[in-house]
């Protein structure tokens, strides 16, 4: 079988805190194909923004660490232990990141063109004259009108969302395999929000690239994304495609997200939501780490739960109710 | 710059070609026109009062000729500036409005901020152009007995003192003297400091530990105490005072800037650019530094003025420029003795150090508020 672009084996990032050790991200599992929009899921906390920074190596170590038998693979490169360099190259080369805030992710003093340019020059090593020219095509392709203009604005001169395109245009310059947006689009408002997404799509069509996208809002993977991961507590819960999440959720974790969704169909009703927060990081319960939340928690729930393979393949569940019995083959 | 533009009228072109800044601060903008203006003016004066001397400088010694530099630069920069700013020629000028420009403009509304900087600036030229515009060697004795303690007068305008040494010609030397000491000194202490902070915030961990604990290590050590070792052990020279300055005064801005840059190092586009695979030194150099500069440029400014006065108390003390040499705390120092039959020795020099001082306390004050964005409106 062909390696995936992105393969993450049993990450695990613990933070060494002086009131014990948080496992933010504590065993997952998932891969991005190439070309492919992957979504993952979850509430605050439950560990998305950590796994995409592990991806990179972004987190400060200490008190951040990953752990030994944790795997990273990109085109078949280990990343997890890989040193300093191979790892500058990588980021913003072939796996780019945009970030929630458009707001601070820009540099006050220099002008876009000058921030554009800038990841050009270094990873391309191209003249001046050339980087500025590429800066002024990518403002246009990330739909900035009068880009010869705005190639010589300061951050604070532009929107929000013309922010947020001023990242993906940066993000983009070098022609990554791979990019990670996490909550590209949270502090943005809806309509901006809409253009948005509908850029990073046409973008991830055109060049081919890989996009890994981080939310908590189900209304942005059905939008975009074509496969699904849900994070709760650390782990991945549930995997599939977006039709096969939204249609039948079998972890009840989804489901419940799923039911706290405002629904035009059904208006009038009171919004669902699940009860209770996501636990504390340090002390993980027990058994199913959903089973104090879960409506439908009862035997069986004690037990540290696995995710197993459902029929459909590369769908998955960490419930042990919701796996039928003709299972094939439990991983 | 559209609001007030003075683009495209010829008359301003005409009055800018002969008076250069007169249109700009007729327009209202007073700190860019005044300092045109003065500088055009002053240097005007000089060619035009200092003829044969300008000339003769041609021939002279490098002080002479950096004079002379000075004199030719200022004026071309002035006529150049304003020519440009009255013909409209950059029309991208409000495409691109950065941080810098903002801070620039809330500065110039700083009426006060902007008498100190042209008072500096034109201080600044004076030093430069001394040896064209004094009118005697600071040095020179004239005869011992008739033209000592000659008091204010047409040949003498601020008098003789002791040595019938023209005091005004000491006074503009002394300027030299003064404003070098604290521009070299002040621009070492920035420069160490503003890297060793980053560095130390950037860091953190055991780096940040060692080079804050040095700090404190420096911080601790007795000023002027270091002085009078170092001075008893190498003898003094202008050299040794603006080294001992310039290395005990760094502590103050690694400080600063270890502040700043641990919180920007919080900042996403901090995150951004490590996301971006830049290296430390990249984001140290190109990202941290220039957006903690803020504050750096306003303590420079205050530093600059804080270390006149400790220079200018090193040597009333006798510490620090040793005579013939003039400087302005010497000469305190020594008109001292006769402040009663001879009021204008120490009174000049006293007054001159406090006019700098205050311009660049000014200066720094106005800065802050220009560099604050929480203060601008």
């Amino acid at each position: 079988m062909r390696e995936s672009l992105l393969t993450v084996q049993d990450l695990r990032t613990y933070f060494f805190t002086d009131q014990g050790v948080a496992k933010a991200v504590d065993g997952v599992s998932f891969e991005v194909n190439e070309g492919e929009t992957l979504g993952i899921v979850g509430e605050s906390g439950c560990g998305k923004t950590v796994t995409s920074l592990s991806v990179l190596g972004l987190l400060p170590e200490p008190p951040a660490r990953i752990m030994d038998g944790s795997s990273v693979r990109f085109l078949g490169d280990e990343l997890v232990g890989a040193d300093e360099a191979r790892m500058r190259n990588l980021r913003g080369n072939e796996i780019s990141m945009i970030f929630q805030e458009p707001m601070s992710s820009l540099n006050p003093v220099y002008s876009v063109g000058d921030q554009i340019a800038e990841v050009l020059r270094v990873h391309r090593r191209i003249g001046r004259k050339e980087a500025r020219h590429e800066a002024v095509r990518l403002l246009d392709e990330v739909g900035i009108p009068a880009p010869d203009r705005r190639v010589d604005e300061y951050p604070h001169q532009l929107s929000g969302g013309m922010r947020q395109r001023v990242m993906i245009a940066m993000a983009l310059s070098c022609e990554p395999k791979l990019l990670i947006a996490d909550e590209p689009t949270t502090a943005l408002d809806v309509t901006i929000q809409a253009q948005i997404l509908e850029l990073l799509e046409e973008l991830s069509v055109n060049h081919g690239m890989a996009v890994l996208l981080i939310t908590h809002d189900l209304g942005v993977v059905a939008e975009v994304c074509d496969r699904v991961v849900v994070m709760y507590a650390g782990q991945v819960i549930e995997t599939g495609t977006v039709l096969e999440i939204f249609t039948e959720p079998t972890h009840p974790y989804t489901r419940g997200l799923l039911d706290s969704l405002p629904s035009v169909t059904d208006s009038g009703r009171r919004l669902n939501s699940i009860s209770g927060t996501v636990p504390n990081p340090v002390h993980w319960p027990q058994g199913c780490r959903f089973r104090e939340r879960c409506p439908e928690a009862g035997d069986g729930c004690e037990e540290e739960q696995v995710l197993v393979a459902l029929e459909t393949t590369g769908r998955s569940s960490r419930c042990f109710k919701t796996v039928p019995v003709n299972l094939t083959g439990a991983g | 710059m559209s609001d007030r533009s003075l683009a495209g009228r010829r008359r301003w072109r005409v009055v800018s070609t002969v008076l250069p800044g007169l249109p700009q601060v007729l327009m209202g903008r007073w700190g860019a026109g005044w300092t045109v203006l003065l500088t055009w003016l002053g240097c005007l004066w000089v060619v035009m009062a200092h003829y044969e001397r300008v000339v003769g400088a041609l021939g002279g010694g490098w002080d002479q000729n950096l004079a002379l530099g000075t004199l030719v630069v200022s004026l071309t920069l002035a006529w150049t500036w304003s020519w440009r700013d009255v013909s409209g020629s950059d029309e991208s000028k409000d495409v691109g409005v950065s941080q810098w420009d903002l801070a620039v403009r809330a500065f110039s509304k700083n009426r006060t901020a902007v008498v100190g900087l042209i008072v500096i600036i034109g201080l600044y030229l004076v030093a430069l152009l001394t040896p064209l515009l004094a009118p005697y060697d600071p040095t020179f004795q004239g005869d011992l007995i008739t033209e000592r303690y000659v008091g204010l007068s047409a040949t003498h305008p601020l008098g003789t003192d002791n040595y019938a040494r023209d005091v005004l010609s000491r006074l503009l030397y002394g300027a030299r003297i003064s404003l070098a000491i604290g521009f070299v000194a002040v621009s070492i202490s920035v420069s160490v400091g503003t890297l060793l902070g980053a560095v130390a915030g950037f860091m953190g961990g055991i780096v940040d530990a060692m080079i804050m604990r040095f700090v404190d290590i420096v911080i601790s050590f007795p000023r002027l105490v270091l002085l009078i070792t170092i001075i008893g052990l190498f003898g003094s020279s202008i050299f040794m005072i603006v080294a001992v300055l310039g290395l005990t005064l760094w502590p103050g801005t690694a400080r600063i800037v270890r502040g700043e840059v641990l919180s920007l190092r919080e900042r996403e586009f901090i995150q951004a650019a490590t996301a971006l695979g830049y290296s430390k030194r990249r984001i140290i150099l190109r990202h941290l530094i220039p957006n903690a500069l803020g504050p750096v440029i306003v303590a420079a400014t205050l530093g600059i003025g804080n270390t006149i006065v400790l220079e200018a108390g090193l040597s009333f003390l006798g510490l620090g420029v040793q005579p013939p040499t003039p400087s302005w705390g010497t000469m305190v120092a020594v008109g001292r003795d006769d402040l009663l039959g001879a009021w204008w020795l120490s009174t000049f020099p006293g007054l001159a150090i406090v006019f700098t001082v205050l311009s660049f306390n000014l200066v720094g004050d106005g800065l802050r508020d220009a560099l604050d964005p929480r203060l601008r409106t």
